[in-house]
This record gives structure tokens, C-alpha cells and sequence, in this order.
């Protein structure tokens, strides 16, 4: 069968919406991935095809105008009917609406007969509602929209529907027909019946296995220091922490590696002997050889430190990483410090507990093996096959 | 499970392992993708992880050399060969041999590192291409499961063994000794993604495989959903003929373009961007479409025909898409699939000195071309390939075999059921 496969552009949630997508093709169907320009390096080298479906979409710099607003909105559950966060929500309209007609186009063109979408993509939830075709709602971090208590937001969440009555269609409750959550379940809110437990499989870009890596000290733990880009291109250079990380982990008997972009090697200085400063590799390539990891806060980060095994730090400034990291802390395989909380006594007795505290590690287990248990995306695309042939024995 | 997939560092060996590979990550198990550093892009562009091994080796010089250079141009070897090697004369042989020798200086040049990374990493299972010959040798050096994958060309190729038989070339036996490791002969199990229908059965221990298309990274055009004016026929030359036989074959595809252009509304062009430069002057004929770096899936089926150099992913690509084909090959190999396509009715087969050079040629593609367009059978034909392609066990499914085949060593089952009388 054909798959639209619909991303927003935000490269982390294509990146743990592949092996969705990477399942399907080994399956031996037609899978397409719709995103816009911007993103077609990062989609084309992923081992899947892409359609450019228009639209130039600047995530960051609606975000970067929000900031103020969404800071705010940190302290306090976000309420759609104040007007400050109307202001969030309105970002978030004009970031799903303009490619909203090139996806449907495409779709009327190339007839999918599923459509998978990020949840920052309704286009093409609004795609598969016009088709008649199931359309499933690919979850990147911490849910909302598929809780139970999030499927009352929809009704009250301006410009939620818009979309959809922009195409005549009148839409209630959750427009998804599934939602696919990577997450180990213990940590989303309890999800509605139509959530769909999926196994995290890493992708984290194309590369090759880290060289330069020295090698591992028999009984000397290793950690992973990495840092996400997206937050400093929002926030700031002041929300890039790596070198204050690194020397407040000084004195700390363990090996460091840093997993940092070539282009901003240079910020981090001059590096003390047991800190290794590596150009990025894919991150699972990484922490296969590592023991603990401190990060800030993304999803993707979180599923890959957890599939290993590995207790983590993260540090986090914006909403959705609050909410992830809130949730690994409380499943106790990780701490959790807020930025505008962080001290380097805080990191550094944070950093040692990651590597002394036997009760991280034994939950850091207990979550590896809470994932492990998930289904593997081939199995959800059997499930999703099964959906996808149902409806069509209806018509 | 960890499966360690390895190939010489050539594109159109990678590609038919990508979708086997992705199904294992798909699957939950870790995959790692070895080969010398010339094929970084080429993997990294698919996705998956990349293990630099060994060096590189000029394959291309290797391929020309004076010894080897015969197997560019090469009259029609004897009917289904690849099975029937009593058939193959002492120089047929020696060509072949050339080429397993060939194999073994590669294999040569990526084994320690191999087997470095395998004792490191500690796979369960090393899936490697048919004529990656480090990879059954690091395989039997550690001591877990081989599985040799054929890049969809029908027949075995062990180009490694004398005569294709159970002796290996000394060179091939020398590399076990190397490294201390008993020969492996066998692999334990083949992975053959051909089409039924054109196949050659290889025995018990081969998994037949679904061919899915990866032809490269790509942007989907438009074009091949919006409504055709008239008839459409593709015109393909695969990176391996146009890199190891440079500008020789540029003639012969301008005499392809030429004639379909003259029976054709449109003409997709589909070359190499070195191609290119070469085919300025018929690129230029009214109804030429250029179609560089798009990946043939992408379009393969909105077109009629596809007239190609007999590559196995292009037969495959095409095949699958359910479209007729005219195949010119040079070398024996490419030659088979152009054989068995046509023995299957869903293509015509030339070798590339009998076209004939400049008008006549064009005036011999263009009746071929009449003719594969204008009766039906060659279409159905080739419907009914690729629905025999379709009934295959996908690589999702084949992943499965892999998991028992990772398993087998560690817990063989008892022979007979154990039965109290």
C-alpha cells in the first residue's frame, strides 16, 4: 500500500518518527515522506524518499517570538482562553497552516492509503479525512493531545478544527484515528484507547560509528554530554550549558565525552584530560559505550538514553522538555533541574549520583526494560495494515 | 540481535542490502553497515550506520586491467551458465577466477579491521554480499552464522571457488589462514531478493527475499503523477556501466535515446551527471526528459518501456514496476539478467556489439522498440513478474529467518524429539 508519511520541521520529530516510516518500506510498501524544502537533506538521507510539499515554515523563529510568552506559560497549565497563550496558540496555527493545501494536493494526486502524520502536521490528518483513508498521529515527546484529559483541549483550543473546515470537513473529538507514542507508557499520561504503544528504535541522522573515541578504563564510568541545537537557536546562547557542565563535573572520577556539532567545538575551550569532545555522532552509536548521560531534556534524547539504559541529567528550559524530564525523574531513572534553577553544585552532585546511586540505575533497568517490552514498529505496521484493510473492506 | 552487514565498497552492492537492513532495525535489533571508507556517503545517504574498514582499492583501475578487461566485451556466454558451469570453457573460467582474485585483494584490504570491529562489537549473525569475501571469513573467525546476499542477479556467483565448485582459489583459502579460521565453504544461508520467474534455484538454504526498491536518495517529482501526453520510455544507464566503462558506452546511449525519441512522445533520460556532458546533443531532441539522481522507483511505473544496461536493480526496479524492457549488456554478468528477462517475455536482449554503430544501430533499437511497445504480451508479461515479485516474503519477514539463524548455533534443538516409551 502507499504511506504519506507528513513531518513538521522540526528535525527531531522526523528523527523519531523514521523508523515508523523505515518499518513500512521494509515491508515492502510505498512510503513517501512529505516535508518542506528545508528539510530535504535531512529526509533524502534517511533511506526513504521525500516529496517537497512546499510551504517555509520558520518553527524557530515563530518560537523565538513566542518565547516570552511560552516561558511564562512554564509556571502555570497552559489555559487557551487566556490571551497570552491564545498568542502560543496562534503561533502554532500559522506553523500547521501554510502547507496545509501542498500536502492535500499531493495526497489527492498520489491517493496514500494511510497517512501518517506529526502532531505538529495536522495537514495531514486533514489529508486522510478527505480521502477517507486512516490518519495516525505520530507523538514525538510528552503527550498531551492523546491523554484523557487532553481530548478536552480539542473543542477548546482556538484554530484546532481550522484546518479541517478550511475543507469543508466538520470535525469533532480527536481527529486522529490512531496516535503512535514511542514512549515507555509509564511516562505519558494515561493516553485514550486509541493510543498505540510503539517500541523507541533509534535514528538520529546518518554517520558512522565515533572514531577517536580513546578506550574505555576497566571499571572508570563514562558519560555522555551532549546538547541539543534547537534550544540555543530559540533561547539563546545563554541556554547552551555544555561548558558550564564541564567544569562543574571537574573532580568527578569518570571520563567525559561531548557529542558536539564541529561548529561549536570551539565554545567549549580548552578541555580537561578526562573530557573527549567528539563531532557528533549519531547519539546511539555513542551510548552503547557509555554509562550515564546529561542532556537538555529533548524527547529523542531521553528515548535513546533510556533504550541503552543509561540514568540521566537534563537540564531543560522550554515547556515540552519540562514535561518529559518531569516524567523520567518521577520514574526515578533520571533528575531533573530546571535552567534558570541550575548551580555547578547542583550538576556535580547531580552527576555523581548518576554514577553512585544504585536505585537510577536499577530504574534506568526497569525502563530499558519497559521499552524493550513495547511493540517494534514492524509490529505496529502489521497493526496498521490490519486498520488500513478493515476500513477499506467497508467501503 | 546484532547483525553486522558488510560489502566491497560499491553503490549497486549496498543498495539491494538497505531494505534487509532497515527491516532489522524495524525489527528492534542493532545494525551496523561495514565497508572501506570510500562508501561513507553512500551509506550514511541511506540511513544507516557506518563502520569505516580497511582501505580503499581502485576497483575500476582493478576491473580494467589488461587481464580483466575482456569481461567488459564479451561474446554470448552459453545458455543459463551460472548453473551449468560444465558448460564454461577454460577461459570463461579464467576470467572468473580473475574476478574471485579480484575479490580476495579487497577482501584483503577490510579483513583486519573486520574482524577487529566483530570482536568488539560481537554480532549474532554477519549478512554480507555474495562477493564480500571478508565477510564469511570473519564470520567463521568468530564463530557465528554467515548469510550471503545476493545483489538480485540470478544465479550463486562464487566467483571465490574453482569452476564454481567446492575448492576455493588458493588466494580465497589463504585469507581463512590468515586469520586462523577454518574454511567455510558454505554460507549458512543465501538471501536471494530476484524475481521468481527468472531466478535460478540455488538449494535448500537459500530465503527468497521481496525486491524493494532503493535506488539512492531522491526527491519525489510531480511529473510522474500528472496526466501523460502519449507514450512514455525510459532510457537508463546504471552508474557501474557508465564509472567502469566511461565514455564507450556514451555512443550507444545516444543511439538508445535517439530511437526512442523517434517512437516515444517523451523520452526520460535517466544517467549519471558525468553522463550528462557526453549526451548534450540528444539530450536537446524535443520530448527528452532529464531525470538525474532521481531514484527510478520514483517513476518507474508511469512509463512504457524502460531501455537499460541490464543492472540488476534497474531490472528489479523495472520488473517490479510491472514494465516491458529492452536490455544492452556488456559484461557476462548484467548479461544474465538481460537473458533471464527475456527468457521470462518481458524484455528483448542484445550485447552491446550487436548494435550496430551510428544509423544503423538507431535504425535496429527503434523496430526492437516498435515492436516491445506494440504487442500487448510483452506487458503482460511483465505484470505477471511483478506480481510474482509481490507473493515473496518481504524483508521484514525475512528478518524472522535471521532471528532462527542467530539463534541455531546457541540452542540447537535435539534431533529427535525426546519420548519415553
Amino acid at each position: 500500500m502507499r504511506v504519506l508519511v507528513v513531518t513538521s520541521p522540526w528535525p527531531t520529530h522526523y528523527f523519531v518518527m523514521q523508523p515508523l516510516a523505515n518499518a513500512f518500506r521494509a515491508a515492502g510498501h510505498d512510503v513517501l515522506v512529505a516535508a518542506q524544502s528545508s528539510m530535504s537533506d535531512l529526509v533524502t538521507r534517511s533511506g526513504l524518499p521525500m516529496v517537497d510539499i512546499g510551504g517555509d515554515i520558520d518553527l524557530v523563529g515563530i518560537r523565538r517570538r513566542t518565547l516570552s510568552r511560552e516561558l511564562q506559560a512554564r509556571e502555570k497549565p497552559a489555559d487557551p482562553q487566556d490571551s497570552d497563550d491564545g498568542e502560543v496558540f496562534d503561533s502554532w496555527r500559522e506553523a500547521t497552516l501554510s502547507n496545509l493545501d501542498g500536502v492535500v494536493n499531493f495526497a489527492r494526486a498520489w491517493l496514500p492509503d494511510l497517512v501518517i502524520a506529526d502532531t505538529m502536521s495536522p495537514a495531514g490528518l486533514v489529508a486522510a479525512q478527505l480521502l477517507g483513508v486512516p490518519g495516525i498521529r505520530h507523538l514525538w515527546g510528552w503527550d498531551f493531545l492523546g491523554s484523557v484529559e487532553g481530548e478536552k483541549l480539542f473543542a477548546a483550543l482556538p484554530g484546532f478544527y481550522e484546518p479541517y473546515e478550511r475543507y469543508g470537513l466538520k470535525v469533532t473529538g480527536d481527529p486522529a484515528t490512531r496516535t503512535v507514542d514511542p514512549c515507555p507508557p509509564s511516562m505519558q499520561p494515561l493516553g485514550t484507547p486509541s493510543r498505540i504503544s510503539m517500541q523507541y528504535v533509534p535514528y538520529n541522522g546518518p554517520g558512522a560509528v565515533p572514531s577517536g573515541l580513546p578506550p574505555r578504563t576497566e571499571g572508570r564510568p563514562r558519560i555522555c554530554l551532549t546538547w541539543g541545537r534547537s534550544i540555543t537557536r530559540i533561547i539563546g546562547e545563554k541556554a547552551f550549558l555544555l561548558p558550564q557542565i564541564i567544569r562543574a563535573v571537574d573532580g568527578i572520577d569518570a571520563d567525559f565525552v561531548v557529542a558536539i556539532d564541529p561548529a561549536d567545538r570551539d565554545s567549549l575551550g580548552e578541555l580537561p584530560s578526562n573530557v573527549v569532545a567528539l563531532d557528533a555522532p549519531p547519539l546511539h552509536l555513542l551510548l552503547d559505550s557509555c554509562d550515564a548521560i546529561v542532556h537538555q531534556g529533548g524527547s529523542g534524547t531521553v528515548y535513546n538514553a533510556i533504550r541503552f539504559g543509561l540514568p540521566q541529567l537534563a537540564i531543560t528550559h522550554m515547556a515540552d522538555q519540562d514535561n518529559i524530564s518531569a516524567a523520567l525523574e518521577k520514574s526515578g531513572a533520571g533528575i531533573h533541574i530546571r535552567g534558570e534553577e541550575v548551580t555547578p553544585e547542583a550538576i556535580h552532585q547531580a552527576v555523581t549520583r548518576l554514577i553512585k546511586d544504585h536505585e537510577i540505575r536499577r530504574a534506568a533497568d526497569r525502563l530499558r526494560a519497559e521499552m524493550l517490552a513495547q511493540p517494534v514498529p514492524a509490529q505496529v505496521v502489521m497493526e496498521l495494515e490490519q486498520l488500513t484493510a478493515a476500513g477499506q473492506a467497508k467501503d | 540481535m546484532r547483525v553486522l552487514f558488510t560489502t566491497f565498497p560499491w553503490h549497486s552492492h549496498h543498495f539491494p542490502m538497505v531494505p534487509l537492513e532497515q527491516a532489522c532495525l524495524a525489527a528492534g535489533h542493532d545494525v551496523r553497515v561495514a565497508s572501506t571508507p570510500a562508501l561513507q556517503p553512500i551509506v550514511a545517504a541511506s540511513g544507516l550506520p557506518f563502520v569505516p574498514v580497511g582501505h580503499d582499492v581502485n576497483l575500476a583501475a582493478l576491473s580494467n586491467d589488461r587481464s580483466r578487461a575482456a569481461w567488459h566485451r564479451q561474446e554470448r556466454w552459453p545458455q543459463d551458465w551460472p548453473i551449468h558451469p560444465e558448460l564454461l570453457s577454460d577461459d570463461h573460467f579464467a576470467m572468473i577466477e580473475n574476478l574471485g582474485r579480484m575479490q580476495v585483494l579487497m577482501a584483503d584490504a577490510m579483513l583486519d579491521d573486520l574482524l577487529d570491529f566483530a570482536r568488539a562489537w560481537r554480532p549474532d549473525l554477519i549478512v554480507h554480499d555474495a562477493v564480500t569475501l571478508a565477510g564469511p571469513v570473519v564470520a567463521s573467525a568468530i564463530g557465528i552464522p554467515s548469510v550471503s546476499h545476493l545483489w538480485g542477479t540470478p544465479g550463486p556467483q562464487r566467483i571465490e571457488m574453482r569452476r564454481f565448485g567446492s575448492e576455493p582459489l588458493p588466494e580465497y583459502a589463504a585469507l581463512y589462514e590468515r586469520v586462523g579460521a577454518p574454511l567455510r565453504a558454505e554460507p549458512t544461508a543465501w538471501i536471494d531478493p530476484s524475481a521468481p520467474g527468472t531466478r535460478y534455484e540455488i538449494g535448500p538454504t537459500c530465503r527468497q527475499v521481496r525486491y524493494v526498491p532503493y535506488n539512492g536518495p531522491g526527491v519525489m517529482p510531480l511529473w510522474p503523477l500528472e496526466p501523460r501526453r502519449g507514450t512514455r520510455i525510459c532510457v537508463t544507464w546504471g552508474g557501474t556501466s557508465t564509472a567502469l566503462r566511461g565514455d564507450a558506452v556514451l555512443d550507444l546511449i545516444s543511439q538508445c535515446i535517439q530511437a526512442a525519441t523517434s517512437i516515444a512522445d517523451e523520452v526520460v533520460v535517466a544517467v549519471t551527471d558525468k553522463a550528462v556532458d557526453g549526451l548534450k546533443p540528444v539530450l536537446a531532441h524535443e520530448g527528452v526528459r532529464l531525470a538525474t539522481n532521481l531514484p527510478l522507483h520514483l517513476f518507474m511505473g508511469s512509463c512504457d518501456l524502460v531501455v537499460h544496461h541490464g543492472g540488476a536493480g534497474t531490472s528489479l526496479t523495472a520488473a517490479l514496476a510491472g514494465v516491458p524492457q529492452l536490455a544492452i549488456t556488456a559484461r557476462p554478468e548484467p548479461s544474465v539478467n538481460g537473458a533471464r528477462l527475456a527468457a521470462a517475455g518481458v524484455a528483448h536482449h542484445f550485447l552491446t556489439h550487436e548494435v550496430p554503430e551510428g544509423e544503423e544501430g538507431v535504425r535496429l533499437l527503434r523496430s526492437e522498440i516498435a515492436e516491445l511497445m506494440g504487442f500487448p504480451g510483452y506487458r503482460y508479461a511483465a505484470k505477471e513478474l511483478a506480481q510474482g515479485i509481490l507473493t515473496q516474503p518481504s524483508p521484514a519477514a525475512t528478518v524472522a529467518e535471521l532471528e532462527s539463524l542467530a539463534g541455531s548455533d546457541q540452542l540447537l534443538p535435539p534431533a529427535f524429539p525426546l519420548v519415553h516409551l
